[in-house]
């Protein structure tokens, strides 16, 4: 059973058709709670995020131009939604603040699922000694699988200044995660 | 530790990153303490902010490579600085698989707040000039697109209901214009499935939109445009595998 798309949607959307935005919602508000969840280290700060970039896109979607594609651009509103929450929390803790953790080693075990969320707290305790724009690029890239072009339009940065952020995040968190040293 | 400052010599690097660094850095407050940026080596770094191996090669340029080369495999310098990775890329993979977090809380506040908010449309009309009777566009576009939406393979996109006379249509786009009182055109755009051809498919919603606007909103449309911009599932049938694609022939006795 084919799907409408989501330029189609947006379109719509963009007309006033209420319904057709909310299938927008239901298809993206999981990644994009990920992602703000990720960027801001707390679920209640994330909902709130999420919810203001949606309400704000229906705003916006009259002038949205459907050349680029709905999902970079919620991507975008919310990115910049959590930075500008990020940067107001400065500053963060410093490395030697960061307790030193042990790799995950037995990621097969019967006892995974609560290692892996005891891993996913640790990386998300490393990731509040990054600045807000090394932490979104990184995020965007290893978690949501993101491509250089694609976070350079979604933070309107140079791919270049891209790379520059997320090598210097995973520098830094390979030393947070007492990965090399 | 295997990570120390060196120039390394200029044709180390692999040239696909030789671009031009931008200059606007300001230094990272982690910068580890037994590592040197290596940004005043911009000429073979990644990118400013990098750091060179004691073999030379630049530690940014390692760790974006796709596979190690012949130097980086047999490197304990190379190495060591993968390996590094690699345990970061484990904890990566574990927070990648993580469930997303619930959202239909989140859908259900914000149509609740869209739900809310007046968009304020325009507003078109109905019947005859006696009667007075008017239909935000919104609504007639919803039902327009309802009715091209009940033949299978097909999804509307835009749906614009605007007055034929142009200086009407503009007076209608002012907020609250509706003085114009006239035969109203439909423009309607649409996808559909390879299973149609588009001059049927043109044909036919045009029809069932001129009875819909007659018969279910009382509309005067005198002219319907129908644009199929964009076909849905290319290669749907064939993936199947079980379903010869149709003849031409076929498709319209079968459509009608």
């Amino acid at each position: 059973m084919p799907e409408p798309s989501d330029k189609l949607l947006a379109v719509r959307a963009g007309e006033g058709d209420e319904a057709a935005f909310e299938l927008l919602v239901r298809r993206h508000s999981g990644p994009l709670l990920s992602l703000a969840t990720r960027l801001l280290g707390s679920r209640a700060d994330a909902e709130d995020a999420v919810q203001d970039a949606l309400v704000s896109a229906w705003r916006r979607l009259p002038e949205f131009r459907a050349d680029a594609a709905f999902s970079t651009w919620m991507y975008r509103i919310v990115t910049n939604r959590c930075l500008n929450l990020l940067r107001a929390r400065r500053p963060t803790q410093d490395l030697s603040s960061v307790p030193e953790l042990s790799a995950p080693e037995h990621a097969a075990s019967p006892v995974r699922a609560a290692e892996s969320t005891e891993v996913v707290r640790a990386l998300s305790d490393a990731l509040n000694g990054l600045t807000p724009e090394q932490r979104a690029c990184w995020v965007l890239r290893e978690l949501h699988g993101l491509s250089y072009e694609e976070i350079a339009d979604v933070t309107r940065i140079s791919q270049q200044a891209v790379r520059g952020r997320i090598f210097r995040a995973r520098r830094y968190l390979t030393e947070a995660m007492g990965a090399w040293r | 530790m295997a990570v120390g400052m060196n120039p390394g010599s200029p044709g180390d690097g692999p040239d696909r990153d030789d671009e031009t660094p931008h200059t606007n850095h300001t230094p990272d407050p982690q910068d580890t303490p037994h590592t040197r940026p290596g940004g005043q080596h911009a000429d073979h770094a990644g990118h400013e902010g990098d750091e060179i191996l004691l073999c030379g090669r630049s530690l940014a340029l390692v760790w974006e490579a796709e596979e190690p080369d012949e130097h980086t495999a047999a490197c304990p310098y190379c190495r060591q600085a993968l390996a590094g990775l690699g345990v970061l890329d484990r904890y990566v993979r574990e927070a990648r698989i993580e469930p997303e977090p619930p959202a239909e809380a989140i859908t259900a506040r914000v149509m609740d707040l869209v739900r809310t908010e007046l968009r304020p449309g325009r507003m078109l009309p109905l019947g005859e000039p006696a009667d007075d009777a008017w239909i935000a566009e919104v609504a007639a576009a919803k039902v327009f697109r309802e009715t091209a939406e009940s033949l299978p393979g097909v999804f509307a996109g835009s749906c614009k209901v605007m007055p034929i006379d142009p200086a009407a249509a503009r007076r209608s786009l002012l907020p609250g214009g509706q003085d114009h009182r006239g035969p109203m055109r439909v423009s309607l755009e649409l996808t559909a499935t390879l299973d149609w051809t588009v001059p049927e498919l043109a044909a036919l919603v045009r029809q069932l939109v001129a009875d819909a606007a007659r018969e279910a909103v009382g509309m005067d449309v005198a002219e319907i445009d129908v644009s199929v911009v964009d076909v849905i599932g290319d290669g749907l049938g064939d993936a199947l595998g079980d379903e010869p694609p149709l003849s031409r022939d076929t498709r319209e006795r079968r459509d009608r």
